[in-house]
């Protein structure tokens, strides 16, 4: 079985296919450096996941927390992503189930990262809050 | 005795040939990788090493020919005694 987490990390990174800009260059968890021909390209990777029992149920209530990067290169790489995180976001926010395995997705924060390079580059870092639940014994299973 | 030195000849051996405007000179062009940004964004250091009489001038946004390569100057920075400059450059 899955976990829930990973099955919504995947769900947002399929929620992202056809997002502005970037086309196939979409990647869960990437650690390995984009070079100047691979971008722009987003990359979503999970930051944190919080858990808490509010009932007596044998339930919990999951906060993950994940982080979806735009990378891009150009004189100035925040005007360069705007497009992108316009659309990433409409995409994400379009259904705030992910197709089932959540119950909320909110928007957290937006960050810049801008730095010299052999183009100025930038990474546009925008973070959500997904809320989705399980058992307390089974990650993969709604209660 | 007084030295006279030959700046030219420290460029002789591994400098390119650049060209700025109307000014055709030697420099030393260096473009070892780097990676930025916590580890998401893989970059090449342009820098070119010449003289300052040459290319000192030159300022952020200026064109620049080096090796037949088109570049643009991020930054210029004069280095030990300020006969010579190092130039960031980005790839056009």
């Amino acid at each position: 079985m899955t976990t829930k987490r990973e099955s919504i990390l995947a769900a947002i990174r399929t929620a992202l296919t056809g997002t502005t800009g970037v086309s196939t260059r979409i990647y869960r968890s990437r650690v390995e450096p984009l070079a100047r021909g691979e971008l722009p390209a987003i990359v979503v990777e999970p930051v944190s996941d919080n858990a808490e029992q509010n009932t007596s149920l044998p339930t919990l209530d999951w906060t993950l927390n994940v982080r979806i990067s735009v990378i891009v290169r150009g004189d100035v790489p925040d005007q360069v992503a705007d497009s992108v995180v316009e659309s990433l976001h409409a995409k994400v926010m379009a259904d705030l189930t992910l197709g089932g395995y959540a119950f909320d997705v909110q928007p957290v924060s937006v960050s810049f990262d801008i730095v010299e390079a052999d183009q100025p580059s930038g990474v546009i870092s925008c973070d959500y809050a997904v809320r989705y639940r399980t058992r307390v014994a089974d990650l993969s299973l709604s209660p | 005795m007084a030295i006279t030195e030959d700046l030219d000849i420290f460029l002789a051996d591994f400098g390119v040939s650049c060209t700025a405007g109307a000014i055709t000179a030697n420099g030393i062009l260096d473009m070892p990788s780097q990676i930025l940004s916590d580890g998401m964004v893989l970059s090449t250091d342009y820098t070119l090493t010449a003289r300052t009489s040459k290319f000192g001038s030159l300022i952020r946004g200026n064109s620049i020919t080096v090796d037949g390569a088109a570049y643009t100057v991020r930054e210029t920075m004069l280095i030990d005694d300020g006969k010579f400059v190092q130039i960031a450059l980005q790839k056009t």
